[in-house]
């Protein structure tokens, strides 16, 4: 599975943001105002639920997870 | 005893003295025990001192670390006070703080050194952290310098948002503080087996209580890495793994907490304290806390930056519906409350009025701004007899049945999101630098717990683009989160903006 591309349209469609050419693999999510905090713990959801992981506080503190590739890894490192 | 000391800095040396070998602070990349916090906060001291910074202002502008702990115990060594900025804090906003600050020195880092070339400094030398404990240290140049300080001297000075868009700096005393952290540590039972995490940004009064209450018990203080307030659900599982024992955070986070039901899955032996201040706590999400952690103690706390950071408590002694508002309780030790109504007499049992404060955590003023000092800081109108310091909160209040004061609101276009203190106004005179826009008015949709920003244009804007500009002028947390443009906005029959027409737009139309 491609877990950038995964990741990369679950966002751009749970977040109302289309096909906005300003969203990147390496936008802040946060600080451009993509995503909200609420919408942080849809997406721990979203990944957990889909690539069967879990995502502890360690995580948290090791990876930003603030872009796209960011959270992406997280997930590589446990899938 | 904490109340013999002349310098809140004093209870960092008691703390080394006692609990030396134990970590005093800790981040997420380093710890430090309150002996090395003392000795780097010593270096820094002597070297701001051979600057010759003269008990001037030092501004503190770096990354939320350990480092800002050490840097603002360094001002103290030094004897001046220390103004906390915010990393991210925007450059023009900076410029402003600086000219009305006229700050000695600031301290920072080589990246945002770089940033500062930019902009105004008007004379105040720049310092590298890293540089500045990497000296040595003169304890009798710091000990001579430090017994010159009286505790009504400055510690610091924090500048909260301001309605004509320039920030007002709230200068606090050094009895202030610790008046304050002996009465919380006295109150809450605070040890040194305690583990405090501390949410409260540093510009923010609320870690004061982190910051002091761990040096005057020896407690341990976990910087909470900012990371964890976006992802707040993560939150539950830092205090277990941390073994955190009391927390004192703004009602946002306690509330984002709750409603993530993380509090129901993740169990919390450890946790002993939960208070809360900032803003308002709803007991729909106070309840789900007590629900799944019924042995803690929970307080509301109550206080504007201008006493320091709390002056009335409510320890939760009984059980709330879930719609019924929390009291702010009664007076902390050392601190007065007075409610007067609108001609400034004492306002009867259940009448409303203003909530005013007197005692020892009452600030010294606003930095360089006799005028409006003298608007909110008063001689006590009901006492014909003596100097009696006085702040006008603008916070309308009554005092319940029970004894207890209840809080009802603002008098003013001052309100509170997240937690953060923001004036309308502030947000207004940034975006009236918006190109192509007439005119502008900030609303606050107290429903929807948001700002509304109406833009009078003829202009098309998208709410993201526009928030990108403001950031040049004013913090992240004042960002408007809903945008209306307008060809022309409503006025009164004065020619004012007809702010109360706009609210009810939005309460019946939406946006």
């Amino acid at each position: 599975m491609d877990v950038e591309k995964t990741i990369e349209e679950y966002i751009r469609d749970a977040f109302e943001i289309g096909d906005d050419p300003e969203l990147t693999r390496d936008t802040h999510l946060f600080d451009e105002g993509f995503v909200d905090s609420l919408g942080a713990l849809q997406i721990v959801r979203f990944l957990e639920e889909t690539f069967s992981i879990q995502i502890t506080q360690k995580d948290l503190v090791l990876y930003p997870m603030n872009t796209i590739n960011e959270i992406a890894a997280v997930v590589h490192e446990k899938i | 005893m904490a109340s013999t000391l002349n310098s809140a800095v004093r209870l960092l040396d008691l703390a080394a003295g006692r609990y030396g070998s134990k970590v005093g602070v800790a981040d997420a990349s380093s710890e430090l025990t309150f002996a090395r916090l003392r000795e780097l906060a010593l270096r820094a001291g002597t070297r701001l001192i051979r600057e010759g910074v003269q008990g001037a202002p030092v501004i503190v502008y770096l990354d939320k670390s350990v480092n800002c702990i050490v840097s603002f115990m360094a001002v103290m060594y030094s004897g001046g006070p220390y103004v906390p900025a915010a990393a991210d804090i925007p450059l023009q906003r900076l410029e402003k703080i600086i000219a009305n600050l006229e700050p000695g020195c600031i301290i920072t880092d080589t990246a945002k050194a770089a940033a500062l070339d930019g902009i105004e400094l008007g004379g105040a030398k720049v310092l590298i952290y890293d540089e500045t404990v990497g000296g040595e240290i003169d304890e009798s140049l710091v000990y001579s310098r430090l017994n010159g300080v009286v505790d009504t001297d400055p510690i610091y000075i924090m500048y909260t948002s301001g309605s004509t868009g320039t920030p007002k700096g709230v200068t606090v005393c050094h009895r202030g503080v610790i008046d304050y952290v002996s009465w919380t540590s006295s109150t809450f039972g605070l040890t040194s087996e305690d583990v405090l995490a501390n949410q409260a940004p540093f510009y923010f009064d609320n870690s004061i209580f982190d910051i002091y209450g761990c040096l005057i018990t020896g407690a341990k203080l976990i910087i909470i890495p900012e990371q964890f307030f976006v992802y707040q659900n993560m939150l539950p599982e830092f205090l277990r793994d941390n073994g955190v024992t009391t927390i004192f955070w703004v009602p946002t986070v306690m509330i984002n907490v709750a409603n993530s039901h993380e509090l129901e899955k993740v169990e919390l032996p450890k946790l002993k304290r939960v208070l809360f201040c900032g803003e308002v706590m709803p007991n729909l999400q106070l309840n789900m806390w007590r629900r799944a952690l019924p042995d803690c103690i929970y307080a509301n706390l109550y206080g504007p930056t201008e006493i320091t950071d709390v002056c009335s408590y409510y320890i939760v002694d009984r059980e709330f519906e879930d719609h019924e508002p929390l009291p702010i309780g009664r007076a902390c030790k050392n601190m007065r409350l007075v409610i007067l109504d609108e001609n400034n007499n004492e306002a009867a049992p259940g009448e409303k009025g203003e909530l005013c404060v007197i005692g020892s955590g009452v600030a010294l003023g606003y930095w360089n701004e006799l005028e409006l000092t003298a608007r909110a800081f008063v001689q006590n109108p009901l006492n014909p007899s003596y100097n009696e310091w006085m702040y006008r909160t603008g916070d309308i209040a009554y005092v319940g049945g029970d004894g207890l004061i209840m809080y009802c609101g603002r008098k003013d276009f001052q309100i509170k999101i997240k937690g953060n203190r923001v004036e309308l106004g502030e947000i207004e005179a940034a975006a009236m630098c918006l190109e192509n826009v007439q005119n502008v008015c900030a609303v606050f949709d107290a429903e929807n717990e948001r700002i509304v920003l109406f833009l009078e244009s003829k202009g098309d804007f998208k709410l993201r683009t526009i928030n990108k500009e403001l950031l040049k002028y004013i913090p992240k947390y004042m960002l408007p989160s809903a945008l209306r443009v307008m060809e022309k906005l409503p006025h009164t029959a004065n020619d004012k903006i007809d702010r109360k027409t706009l609210g009810a737009m939005l309460r019946e139309e939406g946006l």
